[in-house]
Protein backbone atom coordinates (compact mmCIF):
# COMPACT_ATOMS: atom_id res chain seq x y z
CA UNK A 1 0.00 0.00 0.00
CA UNK A 2 1.31 3.46 -0.95
CA UNK A 3 0.59 6.39 1.34
CA UNK A 4 1.30 10.09 1.52
CA UNK A 5 3.20 10.72 4.75
CA UNK A 6 3.64 14.50 4.60
CA UNK A 7 3.42 17.48 2.27
CA UNK A 8 5.45 20.69 2.46
CA UNK A 9 3.96 23.71 0.69
CA UNK A 10 6.42 26.15 2.22
CA UNK A 11 9.57 24.15 1.59
CA UNK A 12 11.88 27.15 1.21
CA UNK A 13 11.34 29.53 4.12
CA UNK A 14 13.85 31.99 2.69
CA UNK A 15 11.79 32.75 -0.43
CA UNK A 16 8.25 32.73 -1.80
CA UNK A 17 9.03 32.43 -5.52
CA UNK A 18 8.27 28.75 -6.06
CA UNK A 19 6.54 27.85 -2.82
CA UNK A 20 4.34 29.13 -0.04
CA UNK A 21 4.69 32.03 2.40
CA UNK A 22 5.83 31.76 6.00
CA UNK A 23 2.65 31.78 8.07
CA UNK A 24 1.11 31.44 11.48
CA UNK A 25 -2.56 30.97 12.36
CA UNK A 26 -2.89 33.75 14.93
CA UNK A 27 -1.05 35.30 17.86
CA UNK A 28 -0.63 32.00 19.67
CA UNK A 29 -0.61 29.28 16.99
CA UNK A 30 2.29 28.73 14.62
CA UNK A 31 1.96 26.88 11.30
CA UNK A 32 4.82 24.44 11.09
CA UNK A 33 6.20 22.49 8.16
CA UNK A 34 5.12 20.05 6.79
CA UNK A 35 1.70 21.65 6.61
CA UNK A 36 0.00 18.30 5.88
CA UNK A 37 0.75 15.18 7.91
CA UNK A 38 -0.76 11.73 7.70
CA UNK A 39 -3.14 10.93 10.59
CA UNK A 40 -2.97 14.57 11.71
CA UNK A 41 -4.45 16.60 8.85
CA UNK A 42 -8.06 15.76 7.99
CA UNK A 43 -9.94 18.85 6.88
CA UNK A 44 -8.76 21.68 4.61
CA UNK A 45 -8.22 23.99 7.58
CA UNK A 46 -5.75 21.45 9.00
CA UNK A 47 -3.41 22.10 6.06
CA UNK A 48 -3.04 25.79 5.21
CA UNK A 49 -0.71 27.41 2.74
CA UNK A 50 -0.53 30.80 1.07
CA UNK A 51 1.00 31.92 -2.21
CA UNK A 52 1.85 35.40 -3.42
CA UNK A 53 1.07 36.22 -7.06
CA UNK A 54 3.89 38.65 -7.80
CA UNK A 55 6.95 36.61 -6.80
CA UNK A 56 5.56 33.37 -8.25
CA UNK A 57 4.61 34.90 -11.59
CA UNK A 58 6.11 32.93 -14.50
CA UNK A 59 7.69 30.40 -12.16
CA UNK A 60 6.81 26.79 -11.52
CA UNK A 61 5.25 26.24 -8.12
CA UNK A 62 6.45 23.15 -6.34
CA UNK A 63 5.64 21.13 -3.25
CA UNK A 64 7.63 18.51 -1.44
CA UNK A 65 5.97 15.21 -0.70
CA UNK A 66 7.07 12.27 1.41
CA UNK A 67 5.56 8.88 0.52
CA UNK A 68 5.72 5.40 1.97
CA UNK A 69 4.96 1.91 0.75
CA UNK A 70 4.24 -1.22 2.74
CA UNK A 71 4.57 -3.39 -0.38
CA UNK A 72 8.14 -4.65 -0.67
CA UNK A 73 7.46 -5.46 -4.33
CA UNK A 74 6.86 -1.80 -5.17
CA UNK A 75 10.21 -0.12 -5.61
CA UNK A 76 9.29 2.21 -8.43
CA UNK A 77 6.03 3.94 -9.27
CA UNK A 78 4.61 7.06 -10.84
CA UNK A 79 2.45 9.41 -8.73
CA UNK A 80 0.18 12.35 -9.55
CA UNK A 81 -2.94 14.32 -8.66
CA UNK A 82 -4.84 14.77 -11.89
CA UNK A 83 -5.24 18.50 -12.74
CA UNK A 84 -3.25 19.53 -9.65
CA UNK A 85 0.09 17.76 -9.23
CA UNK A 86 2.22 16.77 -12.21
CA UNK A 87 3.06 13.06 -12.44
CA UNK A 88 6.61 12.04 -11.62
CA UNK A 89 8.44 8.78 -10.96
CA UNK A 90 9.23 7.90 -7.38
CA UNK A 91 11.60 5.38 -5.83
CA UNK A 92 11.09 3.67 -2.46
CA UNK A 93 14.10 2.77 -0.35
CA UNK A 94 13.16 0.70 2.67
CA UNK A 95 9.54 1.67 1.99
CA UNK A 96 10.18 5.43 2.06
CA UNK A 97 10.90 8.10 -0.52
CA UNK A 98 12.06 10.97 1.63
CA UNK A 99 10.86 14.38 0.46
CA UNK A 100 10.45 14.60 -3.32
CA UNK A 101 9.72 17.73 -5.32
CA UNK A 102 6.48 17.76 -7.31
CA UNK A 103 5.35 20.48 -9.71
CA UNK A 104 1.85 21.92 -9.33
CA UNK A 105 -0.40 22.00 -12.39
CA UNK A 106 -2.61 25.09 -12.60
CA UNK A 107 -1.95 26.10 -9.00
CA UNK A 108 -4.41 28.50 -7.33
CA UNK A 109 -2.14 31.37 -8.37
CA UNK A 110 -3.08 30.61 -11.99
CA UNK A 111 -6.42 32.37 -11.32
CA UNK A 112 -4.37 35.56 -11.08
CA UNK A 113 -6.43 37.02 -8.27
CA UNK A 114 -6.92 37.03 -4.51
CA UNK A 115 -8.94 34.17 -3.10
CA UNK A 116 -9.21 31.14 -0.88
CA UNK A 117 -9.46 27.68 -2.35
CA UNK A 118 -10.25 24.48 -0.48
CA UNK A 119 -8.71 21.67 -2.48
CA UNK A 120 -9.31 17.92 -2.40
CA UNK A 121 -6.36 16.20 -3.95
CA UNK A 122 -7.01 12.66 -5.11
CA UNK A 123 -3.60 11.00 -5.33
CA UNK A 124 -3.05 8.26 -7.91
CA UNK A 125 -0.20 5.90 -8.68
CA UNK A 126 0.73 3.47 -11.42
CA UNK A 127 3.58 1.04 -11.80
CA UNK A 128 4.64 2.08 -15.31
CA UNK A 129 3.25 4.36 -18.02
CA UNK A 130 1.57 1.29 -19.51
CA UNK A 131 -0.48 0.60 -16.38
CA UNK A 132 -3.72 2.31 -15.38
CA UNK A 133 -3.81 4.89 -12.57
CA UNK A 134 -5.05 3.78 -9.14
CA UNK A 135 -6.38 6.10 -6.44
CA UNK A 136 -4.55 5.64 -3.14
CA UNK A 137 -5.08 8.74 -0.98
CA UNK A 138 -6.99 11.98 -0.65
CA UNK A 139 -5.48 15.05 1.01
CA UNK A 140 -7.33 18.29 1.72
CA UNK A 141 -5.81 21.76 1.82
CA UNK A 142 -6.80 25.41 2.26
CA UNK A 143 -4.86 27.62 -0.11
CA UNK A 144 -4.78 31.40 0.17
CA UNK A 145 -3.66 33.53 -2.74
CA UNK A 146 -2.53 37.09 -2.09
CA UNK A 147 -1.11 39.71 -4.44
CA UNK A 148 2.37 39.98 -3.03
CA UNK A 149 4.43 39.11 0.01
CA UNK A 150 2.61 40.73 2.96
CA UNK A 151 4.07 44.04 4.07
CA UNK A 152 4.58 45.42 7.58
CA UNK A 153 3.49 44.92 10.23
CA UNK A 154 3.61 41.46 8.73
CA UNK A 155 7.04 39.86 8.47
CA UNK A 156 8.54 36.83 6.77
CA UNK A 157 11.60 36.62 8.98
CA UNK A 158 12.52 35.22 11.34
CA UNK A 159 10.44 32.16 10.56
CA UNK A 160 9.97 30.95 14.11
CA UNK A 161 7.12 30.20 16.48
CA UNK A 162 8.14 33.24 18.50
CA UNK A 163 7.57 35.68 15.65
CA UNK A 164 3.98 36.83 16.13
CA UNK A 165 4.20 39.15 13.10
CA UNK A 166 4.25 36.34 10.55
CA UNK A 167 1.04 36.69 8.48
CA UNK A 168 -1.96 35.24 10.31
CA UNK A 169 -4.25 32.93 8.36
CA UNK A 170 -7.03 34.03 10.75
CA UNK A 171 -6.64 37.49 9.17
CA UNK A 172 -6.37 36.05 5.65
CA UNK A 173 -9.63 34.15 6.23
CA UNK A 174 -11.38 37.53 6.25
CA UNK A 175 -9.08 39.62 4.07
CA UNK A 176 -8.99 37.14 1.17
CA UNK A 177 -12.78 36.82 1.18
CA UNK A 178 -13.30 40.57 1.41
CA UNK A 179 -10.92 41.17 -1.51
CA UNK A 180 -11.80 38.04 -3.45
CA UNK A 181 -11.11 38.45 -7.16
CA UNK A 182 -8.93 41.54 -6.76
CA UNK A 183 -6.04 41.72 -9.20
CA UNK A 184 -4.37 44.93 -8.03
CA UNK A 185 -3.36 46.55 -4.77
CA UNK A 186 -5.76 49.46 -5.24
CA UNK A 187 -8.64 47.09 -5.91
CA UNK A 188 -7.80 44.92 -2.91
CA UNK A 189 -7.47 47.90 -0.55
CA UNK A 190 -10.75 49.35 -1.83
CA UNK A 191 -12.60 46.08 -1.27
CA UNK A 192 -11.18 45.77 2.25
CA UNK A 193 -12.26 49.36 2.96
CA UNK A 194 -15.79 48.65 1.71
CA UNK A 195 -16.11 45.53 3.84
CA UNK A 196 -14.81 47.20 6.99
CA UNK A 197 -17.25 50.10 6.58
CA UNK A 198 -20.05 47.58 5.99
CA UNK A 199 -19.38 46.03 9.42
CA UNK A 200 -21.41 48.92 10.84
CA UNK A 201 -23.73 49.05 12.66
CA UNK A 202 -24.00 45.33 13.45
CA UNK A 203 -20.41 44.49 14.30
CA UNK A 204 -18.90 47.91 15.00
CA UNK A 205 -20.07 51.49 15.18
CA UNK A 206 -18.42 54.86 15.65
CA UNK A 207 -17.51 55.67 19.26
CA UNK A 208 -19.73 58.64 20.01
CA UNK A 209 -20.07 57.91 23.77
CA UNK A 210 -16.31 57.57 24.22
CA UNK A 211 -15.35 60.71 22.33
CA UNK A 212 -14.09 58.79 19.33
CA UNK A 213 -11.44 56.88 21.25
CA UNK A 214 -9.35 53.97 20.06
CA UNK A 215 -10.61 50.59 21.26
CA UNK A 216 -8.49 48.37 19.02
CA UNK A 217 -5.46 50.48 18.16
CA UNK A 218 -4.23 52.12 21.34
CA UNK A 219 -0.54 51.33 21.00
CA UNK A 220 -0.62 48.01 19.17
CA UNK A 221 -3.44 46.62 17.02
CA UNK A 222 -5.62 44.39 19.21
CA UNK A 223 -6.13 42.11 16.22
CA UNK A 224 -7.03 39.06 18.32
CA UNK A 225 -9.83 41.02 19.97
CA UNK A 226 -11.01 42.37 16.62
CA UNK A 227 -11.09 38.87 15.10
CA UNK A 228 -13.13 37.76 18.12
CA UNK A 229 -15.54 40.61 17.38
CA UNK A 230 -15.74 39.59 13.70
CA UNK A 231 -16.67 36.05 14.76
CA UNK A 232 -19.50 37.25 16.99
CA UNK A 233 -17.62 37.55 20.30
CA UNK A 234 -17.36 40.62 22.51
CA UNK A 235 -13.87 41.57 21.41
CA UNK A 236 -13.06 44.98 22.85
CA UNK A 237 -16.66 46.02 22.33
CA UNK A 238 -18.71 47.54 19.56
CA UNK A 239 -17.06 50.94 19.30
CA UNK A 240 -14.32 52.01 16.93
CA UNK A 241 -12.72 55.28 15.95
CA UNK A 242 -10.75 56.44 12.93
CA UNK A 243 -7.44 55.00 14.17
CA UNK A 244 -9.09 51.62 14.62
CA UNK A 245 -10.52 51.71 11.09
CA UNK A 246 -7.23 52.88 9.57
CA UNK A 247 -5.39 50.12 11.41
CA UNK A 248 -7.85 47.42 10.43
CA UNK A 249 -7.88 48.43 6.76
CA UNK A 250 -4.13 48.79 6.40
CA UNK A 251 -3.27 45.64 8.37
CA UNK A 252 -5.78 43.45 6.56
CA UNK A 253 -4.89 44.93 3.16
CA UNK A 254 -1.16 44.57 3.83
CA UNK A 255 -1.72 40.89 4.57
CA UNK A 256 -2.78 40.72 0.92
CA UNK A 257 0.38 42.43 -0.28
CA UNK A 258 -0.87 46.01 -0.28
CA UNK A 259 1.41 48.71 1.07
CA UNK A 260 -0.66 51.03 3.26
CA UNK A 261 0.16 53.07 6.35
CA UNK A 262 -1.80 54.47 9.25
CA UNK A 263 -1.32 58.21 9.27
CA UNK A 264 -3.00 61.27 10.76
CA UNK A 265 -4.26 64.64 9.65
CA UNK A 266 -4.96 67.66 11.82
CA UNK A 267 -5.11 69.20 14.20
CA UNK A 268 -8.51 70.57 15.21
CA UNK A 269 -10.69 71.15 12.18
CA UNK A 270 -14.39 71.65 11.45
CA UNK A 271 -16.21 68.92 9.55
CA UNK A 272 -18.72 68.77 6.76
CA UNK A 273 -21.62 66.43 7.40
CA UNK A 274 -20.53 62.81 7.09
CA UNK A 275 -21.91 59.30 7.56
CA UNK A 276 -19.80 57.79 10.31
CA UNK A 277 -19.38 54.01 10.34
CA UNK A 278 -22.54 52.44 11.74
CA UNK A 279 -24.56 55.64 11.41
CA UNK A 280 -27.40 56.35 8.98
CA UNK A 281 -27.53 60.06 9.82
CA UNK A 282 -25.67 62.76 7.93
CA UNK A 283 -24.08 64.93 10.58
CA UNK A 284 -20.72 66.20 11.71
CA UNK A 285 -19.28 63.26 13.66
CA UNK A 286 -21.68 62.61 16.58
CA UNK A 287 -22.77 66.23 16.20
CA UNK A 288 -19.43 67.43 17.57
CA UNK A 289 -18.76 69.88 14.77
CA UNK A 290 -15.21 68.76 14.14
CA UNK A 291 -12.37 66.39 14.76
CA UNK A 292 -9.42 66.94 17.05
CA UNK A 293 -7.53 64.70 14.62
CA UNK A 294 -8.38 62.08 12.05
CA UNK A 295 -6.51 58.99 10.87
CA UNK A 296 -6.81 56.95 7.68
CA UNK A 297 -5.12 54.18 5.77
CA UNK A 298 -2.80 56.05 3.45
CA UNK A 299 -0.52 55.21 0.54
CA UNK A 300 3.16 55.96 0.03
CA UNK A 301 4.42 59.04 1.92
CA UNK A 302 1.03 59.96 3.40
CA UNK A 303 1.11 63.47 1.90
CA UNK A 304 -1.51 65.56 0.12
CA UNK A 305 -0.51 63.89 -3.14
CA UNK A 306 -1.11 60.37 -1.87
CA UNK A 307 -4.33 58.37 -1.85
CA UNK A 308 -6.34 57.51 1.24
CA UNK A 309 -8.71 54.71 2.23
CA UNK A 310 -11.12 55.73 4.97
CA UNK A 311 -13.41 52.99 6.31
CA UNK A 312 -14.51 55.21 9.21
CA UNK A 313 -16.85 57.46 7.28
CA UNK A 314 -18.52 58.36 4.02
CA UNK A 315 -18.21 61.90 2.74
CA UNK A 316 -20.47 63.85 0.41
CA UNK A 317 -19.35 62.98 -3.10
CA UNK A 318 -21.33 65.57 -5.04
CA UNK A 319 -20.21 68.94 -6.37
CA UNK A 320 -21.01 70.69 -3.08
CA UNK A 321 -19.91 68.71 -0.02
CA UNK A 322 -20.68 71.69 2.22
CA UNK A 323 -24.44 71.29 2.08
CA UNK A 324 -27.27 68.84 1.37
CA UNK A 325 -28.24 66.98 -0.69
CA UNK A 326 -25.55 64.42 0.07
CA UNK A 327 -24.26 61.70 -2.22
CA UNK A 328 -22.44 59.12 -0.08
CA UNK A 329 -18.87 58.46 -1.15
CA UNK A 330 -16.63 56.01 0.66
CA UNK A 331 -13.09 57.39 0.31
CA UNK A 332 -11.09 54.65 -1.37
CA UNK A 333 -8.03 55.29 -3.50
CA UNK A 334 -8.94 58.98 -3.21
CA UNK A 335 -6.16 61.56 -3.25
CA UNK A 336 -5.95 63.64 -0.07
CA UNK A 337 -5.49 66.82 -2.06
CA UNK A 338 -5.10 70.49 -1.31
CA UNK A 339 -7.82 73.03 -0.45
CA UNK A 340 -9.95 73.79 -3.48
CA UNK A 341 -9.15 70.57 -5.35
CA UNK A 342 -12.43 68.96 -4.25
CA UNK A 343 -10.88 65.63 -3.32
CA UNK A 344 -10.64 64.02 0.15
CA UNK A 345 -9.64 67.04 2.25
CA UNK A 346 -12.35 69.32 0.82
CA UNK A 347 -15.02 66.67 1.20
CA UNK A 348 -14.13 66.01 4.83
CA UNK A 349 -13.44 69.50 6.20
CA UNK A 350 -15.32 72.77 5.94
CA UNK A 351 -13.76 75.70 4.11
CA UNK A 352 -12.64 77.12 7.46
CA UNK A 353 -11.46 73.72 8.65
CA UNK A 354 -9.32 72.81 5.65
CA UNK A 355 -6.22 74.83 6.64
CA UNK A 356 -6.08 72.84 9.91
CA UNK A 357 -6.72 69.52 8.21
CA UNK A 358 -3.15 68.90 7.09
CA UNK A 359 -1.40 65.62 6.42
CA UNK A 360 0.89 64.72 9.30
CA UNK A 361 3.26 62.24 7.67
CA UNK A 362 5.37 62.25 10.82
CA UNK A 363 2.65 60.09 12.40
CA UNK A 364 2.96 57.43 9.68
CA UNK A 365 3.09 53.99 11.28
CA UNK A 366 2.06 50.36 11.08
CA UNK A 367 0.94 49.10 14.47
CA UNK A 368 2.11 45.68 15.56
CA UNK A 369 -0.54 42.97 15.70
CA UNK A 370 -1.26 41.41 19.07
CA UNK B 1 3.30 61.22 20.01
CA UNK B 2 4.26 63.63 17.26
CA UNK B 3 5.51 66.97 18.66
CA UNK B 4 2.95 69.01 16.68
CA UNK B 5 0.06 67.02 18.06
CA UNK B 6 1.45 67.11 21.58
CA UNK B 7 1.64 70.90 21.46
CA UNK B 8 -1.93 70.98 20.19
CA UNK B 9 -3.13 68.71 23.01
CA UNK B 10 -1.18 70.56 25.72
CA UNK B 11 -2.62 73.85 24.58
CA UNK B 12 -6.17 72.60 24.15
CA UNK B 13 -6.32 71.01 27.59
CA UNK B 14 -4.30 73.65 29.42
CA UNK B 15 -1.57 71.21 30.42
CA UNK B 16 0.50 73.92 32.09
CA UNK B 17 -2.14 74.02 34.83
CA UNK B 18 -1.86 70.36 35.73
CA UNK B 19 1.05 68.62 34.02
CA UNK B 20 3.44 67.15 36.58
CA UNK B 21 1.45 68.47 39.50
CA UNK B 22 0.06 66.29 42.25
CA UNK B 23 -0.31 65.98 45.99
CA UNK B 24 2.96 65.80 47.87
CA UNK B 25 4.39 62.63 49.38
CA UNK B 26 5.19 59.26 48.00
CA UNK B 27 2.03 58.11 46.31
CA UNK B 28 2.70 55.16 44.08
CA UNK B 29 0.74 52.07 43.22
CA UNK B 30 2.57 49.01 41.96
CA UNK B 31 1.25 45.85 40.37
CA UNK B 32 -2.16 47.37 39.85
CA UNK B 33 -4.88 45.00 38.75
CA UNK B 34 -8.62 44.49 38.79
CA UNK B 35 -10.08 42.05 41.29
CA UNK B 36 -13.59 41.87 39.87
CA UNK B 37 -15.26 42.96 43.09
CA UNK B 38 -14.81 46.68 42.50
CA UNK B 39 -18.13 47.19 40.73
CA UNK B 40 -21.40 45.95 42.21
CA UNK B 41 -23.66 44.28 39.64
CA UNK B 42 -20.89 44.19 37.05
CA UNK B 43 -18.95 41.06 36.18
CA UNK B 44 -15.32 41.24 35.20
CA UNK B 45 -15.50 39.52 31.84
CA UNK B 46 -11.83 39.73 30.95
CA UNK B 47 -8.71 41.35 32.31
CA UNK B 48 -5.30 41.24 30.70
CA UNK B 49 -2.11 42.85 31.92
CA UNK B 50 0.32 43.69 29.14
CA UNK B 51 3.88 44.17 30.33
CA UNK B 52 5.03 44.71 26.76
CA UNK B 53 3.53 48.18 26.52
CA UNK B 54 5.10 51.33 27.90
CA UNK B 55 3.75 51.91 30.47
CA UNK B 56 2.41 48.47 31.42
CA UNK B 57 -1.33 48.40 30.79
CA UNK B 58 -4.30 46.43 32.06
CA UNK B 59 -7.25 46.08 29.69
CA UNK B 60 -10.53 44.89 31.11
CA UNK B 61 -14.08 44.36 29.91
CA UNK B 62 -16.97 44.44 32.40
CA UNK B 63 -20.41 43.04 31.63
CA UNK B 64 -23.68 44.16 33.22
CA UNK B 65 -26.25 42.07 31.38
CA UNK B 66 -26.14 38.58 29.95
CA UNK B 67 -26.77 39.78 26.41
CA UNK B 68 -23.66 41.91 26.56
CA UNK B 69 -25.46 45.09 25.56
CA UNK B 70 -24.11 46.93 28.60
CA UNK B 71 -20.34 46.66 28.60
CA UNK B 72 -17.60 48.81 30.02
CA UNK B 73 -14.01 48.94 28.85
CA UNK B 74 -11.79 49.94 31.74
CA UNK B 75 -8.13 50.39 30.86
CA UNK B 76 -5.47 51.11 33.45
CA UNK B 77 -1.92 52.30 32.86
CA UNK B 78 0.67 51.81 35.57
CA UNK B 79 3.19 54.61 35.11
CA UNK B 80 6.55 55.08 36.75
CA UNK B 81 5.73 58.48 38.23
CA UNK B 82 3.06 61.17 38.46
CA UNK B 83 4.72 62.98 35.58
CA UNK B 84 4.74 59.81 33.49
CA UNK B 85 1.06 59.37 34.28
CA UNK B 86 0.37 62.85 32.94
CA UNK B 87 2.36 62.03 29.80
CA UNK B 88 0.08 59.04 29.42
CA UNK B 89 -2.97 61.29 29.84
CA UNK B 90 -1.69 63.45 26.97
CA UNK B 91 -1.09 60.33 24.91
CA UNK B 92 -4.66 59.14 25.42
CA UNK B 93 -6.13 62.60 24.86
CA UNK B 94 -4.32 62.51 21.52
CA UNK B 95 -6.31 59.41 20.58
CA UNK B 96 -9.69 61.09 21.16
CA UNK B 97 -11.21 62.52 18.00
CA UNK B 98 -13.89 64.54 19.73
CA UNK B 99 -13.21 68.23 20.25
CA UNK B 100 -15.74 68.27 23.09
CA UNK B 101 -13.75 66.33 25.66
CA UNK B 102 -13.12 68.70 28.58
CA UNK B 103 -11.14 68.84 31.75
CA UNK B 104 -13.22 68.47 34.91
CA UNK B 105 -12.19 70.62 37.86
CA UNK B 106 -13.55 71.62 41.24
CA UNK B 107 -15.58 69.36 43.48
CA UNK B 108 -16.60 67.15 40.56
CA UNK B 109 -13.02 66.31 39.74
CA UNK B 110 -12.07 62.67 39.80
CA UNK B 111 -8.50 61.67 40.68
CA UNK B 112 -5.74 64.29 40.52
CA UNK B 113 -6.63 65.29 36.94
CA UNK B 114 -9.67 64.20 34.97
CA UNK B 115 -11.23 64.62 31.54
CA UNK B 116 -14.76 63.72 30.54
CA UNK B 117 -17.19 63.64 27.68
CA UNK B 118 -20.71 64.10 29.03
CA UNK B 119 -21.05 61.24 31.50
CA UNK B 120 -20.13 58.51 29.04
CA UNK B 121 -16.32 58.64 29.12
CA UNK B 122 -13.95 59.46 31.97
CA UNK B 123 -10.17 59.64 31.81
CA UNK B 124 -8.29 60.41 34.99
CA UNK B 125 -4.96 60.10 36.73
CA UNK B 126 -4.56 59.35 40.41
CA UNK B 127 -0.92 59.34 41.49
CA UNK B 128 0.94 57.16 38.96
CA UNK B 129 -2.17 55.34 37.70
CA UNK B 130 -4.22 56.41 34.68
CA UNK B 131 -7.71 55.00 34.20
CA UNK B 132 -9.81 55.24 31.06
CA UNK B 133 -13.45 54.21 31.49
CA UNK B 134 -15.59 53.91 28.40
CA UNK B 135 -18.68 52.24 27.09
CA UNK B 136 -18.09 49.14 24.99
CA UNK B 137 -21.68 47.93 24.55
CA UNK B 138 -24.57 48.99 22.37
CA UNK B 139 -26.57 50.33 25.35
CA UNK B 140 -24.80 53.40 26.63
CA UNK B 141 -24.46 53.73 30.41
CA UNK B 142 -23.22 56.58 32.56
CA UNK B 143 -19.69 56.10 33.82
CA UNK B 144 -19.19 58.92 36.32
CA UNK B 145 -20.24 56.89 39.36
CA UNK B 146 -18.13 53.95 38.17
CA UNK B 147 -15.11 56.24 37.82
CA UNK B 148 -15.57 57.44 41.40
CA UNK B 149 -15.74 53.86 42.65
CA UNK B 150 -12.42 53.06 40.98
CA UNK B 151 -10.94 56.33 42.24
CA UNK B 152 -11.96 55.58 45.84
CA UNK B 153 -10.41 52.13 45.53
CA UNK B 154 -7.22 53.71 44.25
CA UNK B 155 -7.17 56.19 47.12
CA UNK B 156 -7.50 53.35 49.62
CA UNK B 157 -4.73 51.43 47.92
CA UNK B 158 -2.42 54.43 47.91
CA UNK B 159 -3.14 55.07 51.59
CA UNK B 160 -2.46 51.48 52.57
CA UNK B 161 0.80 51.41 50.61
CA UNK B 162 1.86 54.71 52.15
CA UNK B 163 1.40 53.27 55.67
CA UNK B 164 3.63 50.29 54.98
Amino acid sequence: MIAIEAIKFNHDVSAATTDGLNLRKNATQFIGIPEWQRFVSVNPEDSRAAYALMPTKGKTTTIEVSLSSTDPGTAFAEVRVEHHVKARPINFINGKTGYLTFELVNPPTSHGCIGIWDLDWHWEWRQTPHHPWHHFATTRHRIYVVLDVPTAPWEQTPYSAGNTQLPWTDVMDFACRWAEGATSRDMAAALVTQHVYALGPTVVTYDCPGGGSSHYSMGNFACTAFLDRLRGGLGNGIYVNCSDCATIVSTFANALGCDLWQSRMGYGFALNEILAIGSGVWQTACGWGGFSYHEVAWEANCTANDDVYDACLRVDGDSNPLAPPHVPLLPQDLRFGNPGEMVYRDRLATVAGRPNCNPQPGTRQRRMVV
Amino acid sequence: MQATQRRFIEQRFGAKDWYGRGPRGRRMVKEFGFEGSELVEWRLERSHRDEGTKPPSIHSIWRHDEAGNELLAVDAFECASVKAAHDQLIEILGDLESPLVERRTGKNQIGDVSFVLNDTMVLFARANIVLLIRNAGRSVVKVGVTARVFDKALERRIESERKR
